[in-house]
């Protein structure tokens, strides 16, 4: 069976998703999810009752382009406060693997890795596949080294990551390895991805600011406009 | 189409939090002072015979959100057991009894705030009148409050109130407390009738029922246990504003010679160095002012659930497409806020909203007893209120006698309420809806005819 990926939306008007990702998530089973946003003041049933039909509609047409792609598709459409957990409730209800936060994008040349420090990986390389196209020239992966982690075992995950993905049939040429010193993990990916197009990685520990500034999907998605791939850990 | 439902998330802790949240507020910024008028120290007591009346319809409450998820709350929840009729008085009573606590609030933080600036107590109303056209014009725009800035500003209130009431044991004069009780029992019942808002926040679990975990166990455990710590806190407070403040001030320091609208910054100059009026001062507008807001926020929903019902015009639940507010409703609510700030005095607000308040925790007691009474097959509570029948009779019988003892105007506005409501159903909802409520069933099961009323009673 296909992995199953959401494809979360902001409704009322949502961003338009580029071709190209419709193109490259073709394969799999796609979950389109409506998040409608709405201040306390507004029940849910209400906002439903009055909004539902056209948010409904949009959500239709994404999917249809979804499916005339060759995706299998569903939808899903929630009016609500919270988008996080929202988002994280149909994720597991519709038994999600990884998560698309989209942004709009022309080709995707070089793609940026983050791992983490395992380098037993199974999940990653099967959505790096996916994102890859004959365009993409680069795929590197990174490890931010921090805390007591030595340089060593950082420079160890990427290179033994880099056999693994070759071995699954990625030119040699095509992966490079990137690992660098710091404290700030976040803003060490956020600055490295910058100079990329798109970002595949996993699902990062929740942390305190997630709520305030957004988690670093988010932030990647907002701040480099790359689309980002996130996907559940099967480490 | 399921709506959003969420998992159960919220443990004990959490649900208390929220409570205690909802309740903090006038209630204890505001009040003592009023009810120390009318009982003496003896107010203490008040705040004692309050919960006693409350803790049944927090109850009854909490079992029927059990088994209705749906926002809406007292309204549905009335007019799904007593039919449209009393859904409409209830709903309008509902809705009335949280636009005057929120003016109420609104004129205490107005009191609040002019501690700070060298001008008169008699300027209060404006101030007040500036402060809700401002949390009226927030509520149209929509407003996001996270569960957490929430918890922060309870557990700070919360924090902040100890502090008070441990400094003010040492400097509390226990001269004060004597004579205990200056009106005796009556003034005693007068008072609690009184302050009976200040724990109408309990029943705030209700609407989060169904997002709690172990609703059986956590739902009365999180309703006693926050009443229990807010109660003793209450306690604690109104005992150390007595002990700190001049008798004189407290029952004529208000606008015009009422009762001090800042009790707990009367005497709290002797505290914290100096400093205690301030610090009171500031935690009472954070209080406060979260206080006006939610209120604001949560009546209108209620013109929004009636409008849904068909027993009000259907543009009240009309969203505003940009900010995607119930901006009608808001509006509507803030019309009547700014209407009852501006020409009902200050004292009346509070009768007022207290004497609603009881009203509606009265048939929220009966609506329990006849949602148990029709056995509605749709009607399966998760968490059932423990002392059937006799905490819902016992609820209902000491919520009216509170009623009785508040003077003319509450009882008057009670029984206007009721009329005017009906009058409303009468004139707008009664030929547009035909759900009869549990009751129906009842009454139709008596007279032993085929129950055609199933589909009526359960929520939409």
């Amino acid at each position: 069976m296909a992995d199953t990926i959401l494809v979360p939306l902001e409704l009322p008007d949502p961003e338009p998703l580029s071709p190209i990702l419709i193109e490259d998530l073709s394969s799999l089973t796609v979950v389109v999810l409506g998040h409608y946003d709405l201040p306390e003041q507004t029940p849910a049933s209400s906002a439903r009752e009055q909004f539902g039909e056209t948010a409904q509609a949009t959500l239709d047409e994404v999917a249809e382009a979804f499916a005339d792609a060759g995706a299998t598709v569903r939808t899903r459409l929630v009016f609500g406060k919270d988008r996080a957990a929202a988002i994280q409730q149909i994720a597991t209800e519709e038994g999600c693997v990884a998560e698309l936060d989209p942004a709009p994008t022309e080709g995707i040349n070089r793609i940026l890795v983050p791992l983490p420090d395992v380098a037993e990986l199974d999940r990653l390389p099967r959505f790096i596949r996916l994102l890859s196209e004959d365009s993409t020239q680069r795929i590197t992966l990174f490890h931010v080294v921090e805390g007591e982690e030595s340089r060593e075992r950082g420079e160890a995950v990427v290179a033994e990551t880099r056999e693994h993905l070759i071995e699954d049939g990625f030119g040699p040429d095509a992966v490079d390895t990137l690992v660098v010193e710091g404290d700030e993990h976040d803003e060490e990916i956020l600055r490295t991805a910058a100079d990329y197009d798109a970002v595949v990685m996993y699902e990062p520990e929740p942390r305190l600011g997630d709520r305030v500034f957004g988690t670093l999907a988010d932030r990647i998605a907002d701040e480099t406009g790359d689309p980002v791939i996130v996907v559940s850990r099967d480490y | 189409m399921a709506g959003h439902d969420l998992d159960r998330s919220l443990g004990l802790y959490p649900t208390m939090m929220i409570s205690m949240g909802a309740m903090i507020g006038s209630g204890i910024f505001v009040l003592p002072a009023l009810g120390y008028k009318k009982a003496g120290p003896a107010v203490i007591l008040a705040y004692l015979v309050a919960a006693a009346v409350v803790l049944p319809a927090a109850l009854s409450k909490a079992e029927m959100a059990t088994a209705m998820p749906e926002s809406g709350g007292t309204y549905l929840y009335i007019d799904r057991a007593l039919g449209p009729l009393f859904g409409t008085i209830a709903g309008i009573g509902a809705w009335f009894s949280l636009v005057f606590k929120s003016s109420f609030a609104l004129v205490g933080l107005g009191a609040y705030l002019l501690l700070f600036a060298p001008i008169s107590q008699g300027a209060v109303v404006y101030v007040a009148l500036a402060l809700a056209v401002l949390v009226v014009a927030l509520n149209v725009s929509g407003t996001k409050m996270s569960g957490q800035i929430q918890a922060v500003i309870v557990t700070l209130v919360v924090a902040g109130l100890l502090a008070y009431v441990v400094n003010a044991g040492f400097v509390a004069d226990a001269g004060r407390y004597a004579p205990f009780t200056t009106h005796g029992g009556s003034g005693i019942i007068t008072a609690a009738a009184f302050v009976f808002v200040s724990y109408a926040g309990v029943t705030k679990i209700a609407s989060v029922a169904e997002e709690v975990k172990d609703p059986g166990k956590n739902l009365p455990r999180a309703m006693l246990g926050s009443m229990a710590i807010m109660t003793l806190l209450y306690i604690g407070v109104v005992g150390a504003i007595i002990g700190l403040s001049d008798p004189e001030v407290l029952k004529t320091g208000g606008p015009g010679g009422t009762a001090s609208l800042t009790p707990m910054a009367d005497g709290a100059g002797a505290l914290l160095g100096g400093a205690g009026v301030l610090f009171i001062s500031v935690i009472a507008v954070v209080a406060l002012t979260s206080m006006a807001n939610a209120g604001v926020l949560s009546s209108s929903r209620f013109p929004l659930a009636m409008s849904r019902d068909d027993l009000l015009p259907s543009s009240l639940q009309t969203i505003d497409a940009r900010f995607k507010t119930p901006r009608n409703a808001v509006l509507l609510t803030g019309v009547v806020l700014l209407l009852l700030i501006a020409f009902v005095p200050v004292i009346e607000l509070a009768k007022l909203a207290s004497a609603f308040q009881i009203l509606v925790f009265s048939f929220e007691n009966m609506a329990l007893v006849a949602f148990r009474v029709a056995d509605v097959p749709s009607y399966e509570p998760e968490f059932k209120a423990p002392g059937y029948p006799f905490v819902q009779v016992f609820g209902f019988v000491a919520g009216i006698a509170l009623l009785t003892q508040m003077g003319t105007v509450p009882i008057l506005g009670a029984v206007g309420i009721i009329l005017g409501s009906a009058l409303v159903y009468v004139a707008y909802g009664r030929p547009r809806t035909d759900r009869t409520g549990a009751i129906g069933t009842i009454l139709r099961a008596r007279r032993g005819e085929e129950d055609d009323g199933i589909a009526a009673t359960e929520p939409e």
